[in-house]
């Protein structure tokens, strides 16, 4: 794998720091632009939905003036899913490039590892098991045990790696062999669940943005803010990550204990996230991807591009759930990928030369 | 048991029911009698709502069905927001309700299952959403946050086979839809049909028959088809004085073939036909023997199946999806108790029961073809 190295390598000649502070200049501007569509994105899906308020009707509603219903549709439908657009996307887009990032892989993403497929069984046992003994808890149930679930796959991730020095390599075998674990049990469950948890499954699987409560949206927040900070006061480390562990050991970082570390964190909030909206595929990898095509490789762009793209791939695939059948939520698992996809070839395609480095 | 026979009963059930409902109004709170007032009911998943009745605004998520029978034709000028499950899910009840009532097609779609709109219901500024049990648990957080609204959701349940929660669904819907004395008839009515078929069954001390059944989703296919376990028709089945093969195996076990020749071997095999239009339903182009020789050519020509019993027996028999999870499971009822029991329920034509019910209750003619027993019946 050759490395792109002209960040790093050209230590010598005239006008470097003029080059290097151009380079940068272009991407913070361009994190901006990406910062500003995520807004506007944000504010478009707060404006949509079937029952077409006006933006008059949006803003005094917001304001907690005017029509009961309308600020019933604001309030309690369309900023608690507009917001968990925002975070869910926001922290898969942080997850995917951390664990782009720590495996050294662009096949990467949040679910990669079965952290996922650990949520997914942990709400499925909760939707079996639940729906008799706690009828009235059970969204809170489910959620609760999905979130524990991806913990338990990922420290069982976290403690098969370490014994083996927490190579990359053992953590992506270790991960898929948890994914597999993870899969064959939530067969198994589906396989003697009823008929109705079974439907009920298959929905919480394709994921959906109107599950989450303002209790919710506070918890991936103060999720999603500490572990940004982290990362970011470890983003030197993880840029240096990238040029393999040799060399990162070389210059006197703790590859080990750094990806170890990492895992948890990127764990963490692939959990928050998957536990609350269920399994939304896609955004954790292609935010990435999208992020390193536009700032590259370094993390104090990255990472804040990473998460602003995850957030806009997630807000539009929101908007376009609310406009394929009017007056229908149709499954943003679904569109996520509809909609990701070409848009991602296509990025791949115009890409000049290998970026992947 | 001639008609004239039914409406004179009928005639003092109701006078009967008249009485009843008078108590249950009292029970249920202050809402009999008078329109718009506030009801306070307990719905079939516990929870006490309070709904103006009778109500104008309704949504529909499910039991659609269920709704247009207690409540008649006005459920058309009534609802204004259905998920239009039918379309997809029962396209011959969808095509001849929308012949009879055009405005059916106008009615908005709010989604079904996980893809209902909170947004699009709220916007309806509905006196009342009506789903099912199963679907209010299992999409609790739309129904919660509908319920944070203010709308009341009334959750009924015709689908765990028992007959109180058959009992409370009907007399709730008829508290909320403002036909207290209609949901009475129709309940006295679906009463006495399980009365009769229970009663009969009581009095049988053979062997239970094996049974088998698998449904048909349109194309016929050569793979077996998930049958049903412990719910369902593997409830009627069981309730119905017969030994479901699949019973104990899961909710919706796939058979194994070598089980199913050697030890299952059904005595009764069942075809329930789910979105097959062409066999079944308002309006089918097959004939009654077109459906046998179907059948015939078909299932048993798969790897040893005229071996067995039911074959050799010639009992097998085709009913549409549609008779169980409803307030007319009893239809499904007499189905199968006379697949078990021919002799003993000879007299009892269960499409003769649908046609009957169309007639009390429904707002449409019946027609069509809904079950066709094999030529020993």
């Amino acid at each position: 794998m050759g490395y792109n190295m002209a960040e790093y390598s050209e230590e010598t000649g005239p006008g470097i720091k003029d080059i290097y502070s151009k380079i940068n200049n272009r991407k913070k501007l361009l994190v901006s632009i990406l910062g500003l569509l995520c807004v506007a994105i944000f504010l478009l899906d707060i404006a949509i939905g079937s029952s077409w308020l006006s933006i008059k009707e949006i803003v005094f509603a917001m304001l907690q003036e005017g029509n009961r219903i309308n600020k019933i549709i604001v309030w309690e439908v369309r900023l608690p899913m507009s917001l968990a657009a925002l975070l869910v996307g926001a922290s898969l887009g942080i997850a995917g490039a951390e664990m782009q990032t720590i495996l050294d892989n662009p096949l990467a993403s949040p679910y990669t590892l079965g952290v996922a497929a650990g949520a997914g069984f942990g709400a499925a046992l909760a939707i079996v098991v639940g729906v008799e003994a706690l009828p009235i808890w059970k969204g809170t149930l489910v959620s609760l045990s999905a979130f524990l679930f991806a913990l338990v796959a990922s420290l069982m991730i976290y403690y098969i790696a370490k014994l083996k020095n927490a190579s990359k390599e053992m953590m992506i075998l270790a991960g898929i062999a948890i994914l597999f674990l993870f899969e064959s049990m939530l067969s198994l469950l589906q396989y003697f669940a009823t008929e109705d948890a079974l439907q009920e499954i298959v929905f919480w699987l394709m994921g959906s943005l109107q599950r989450s409560t303002w209790m919710d949206l506070g918890i991936l927040f103060f999720i999603l803010v500490p572990a940004s900070l982290w990362l970011t006061s470890k983003r030197w480390e993880l840029t240096s990550l990238r040029l393999g562990d040799e060399r990162a050991k070389g210059i006197g970082i703790d590859v080990e204990g750094l990806r170890l570390r990492t895992l948890i964190v990127v764990s963490l909030l692939t959990a928050v996230a998957v536990s609350f909206t269920g399994t939304i595929g896609f955004i954790g990898l292609v935010g990435p991807h999208i992020a390193r095509m536009l700032v590259g490789e370094s993390q104090r762009f990255f990472l804040t591009a990473s998460a602003l793209a995850g957030a806009i791939l997630l807000l539009g695939a929101s908007i376009g759930s609310k406009l394929v059948i009017p007056g229908v939520i149709f499954p943003i698992g679904i569109l996520t990928s509809l909609i990701g996809i070409p848009f991602f070839i296509g990025l791949i395609l115009t890409q000049r030369g290998g970026y992947w480095g | 048991m001639d008609i004239e026979e039914i409406s004179r009963r009928d005639f003092i059930r109701l006078t009967g029911s008249l009485a009843l409902v008078t108590t249950v109004g009292g029970c249920i709170g202050n809402g009999f009698g008078g329109s718009d007032d506030q009801i306070t009911i307990t719905d079939l998943t516990g929870r006490e709502i309070s709904v103006e009745a009778p109500a104008e605004r309704i949504v529909v998520t499910y039991n659609f069905g269920d709704v247009v029978a207690v409540g008649g034709e006005d459920v058309f000028e009534n609802v204004v927001g259905f998920a239009q499950y039918w379309k997809r899910f029962s396209p011959s009840f969808w095509q001849k309700y929308k012949n009879e009532f055009p405005q059916l097609n106008d009615i908005p779609n709010v989604g079904y299952r996980d893809d209902v709109d909170v947004e699009h219901v709220i916007s309806l500024d509905p006196d009342v959403v009506i789903t099912s049990k199963s679907h209010y648990e299992s999409y609790s957080n739309i129904y919660q946050r509908i319920s944070n609204a203010g709308i009341p959701v009334l959750a009924l349940n015709y689908h765990e086979e028992s007959m109180e929660d058959r009992k409370k669904s009907t007399e709730l819907l008829g508290a909320v839809l403002g036909k207290e004395e209609r949901a009475q008839q129709i309940w006295n009515y679906c009463k006495k049909k399980y009365d009769e078929v229970f009663d009969r069954l009581e009095k049988i001390d053979r062997a239970k028959p094996r049974v088998y059944i698998e449904p048909r989703f349109m194309e016929y296919s050569d793979d077996y088809v998930a049958t049903y376990g412990d719910q369902s028709w593997g409830a009627i089945i069981d309730q119905c004085r017969g030994k479901n093969i699949a019973a104990g195996k899961g909710t919706r076990p796939v058979l194994s073939e070598e089980f199913l020749l050697k030890e299952g071997d059904p005595e009764v095999f069942i075809v329930e036909g789910v979105n097959w239009p062409e066999a079944l339903g308002y309006n089918p182009e097959w004939e009654e023997d077109d459906l046998i020789e179907n059948i015939e050519e078909t299932y048993f020509e798969r790897s040893g199946w005229k071996e067995l019993s039911a074959w050799k027996e010639e009992r097998y028999h085709v009913t549409h999806h549609e008779f169980f999870r409803h307030v007319y499971d009893f239809i499904g009822y007499q189905f199968i108790a006379k697949a078990n029991y021919p002799s003993e329920f000879e007299d009892i034509d269960p499409e003769k029961t649908w046609e009957e019910f169309h007639e009390k209750f429904l707002p449409i003619d019946y027609s069509g073809q809904w079950m066709v027993y094999s030529s020993s019946e």
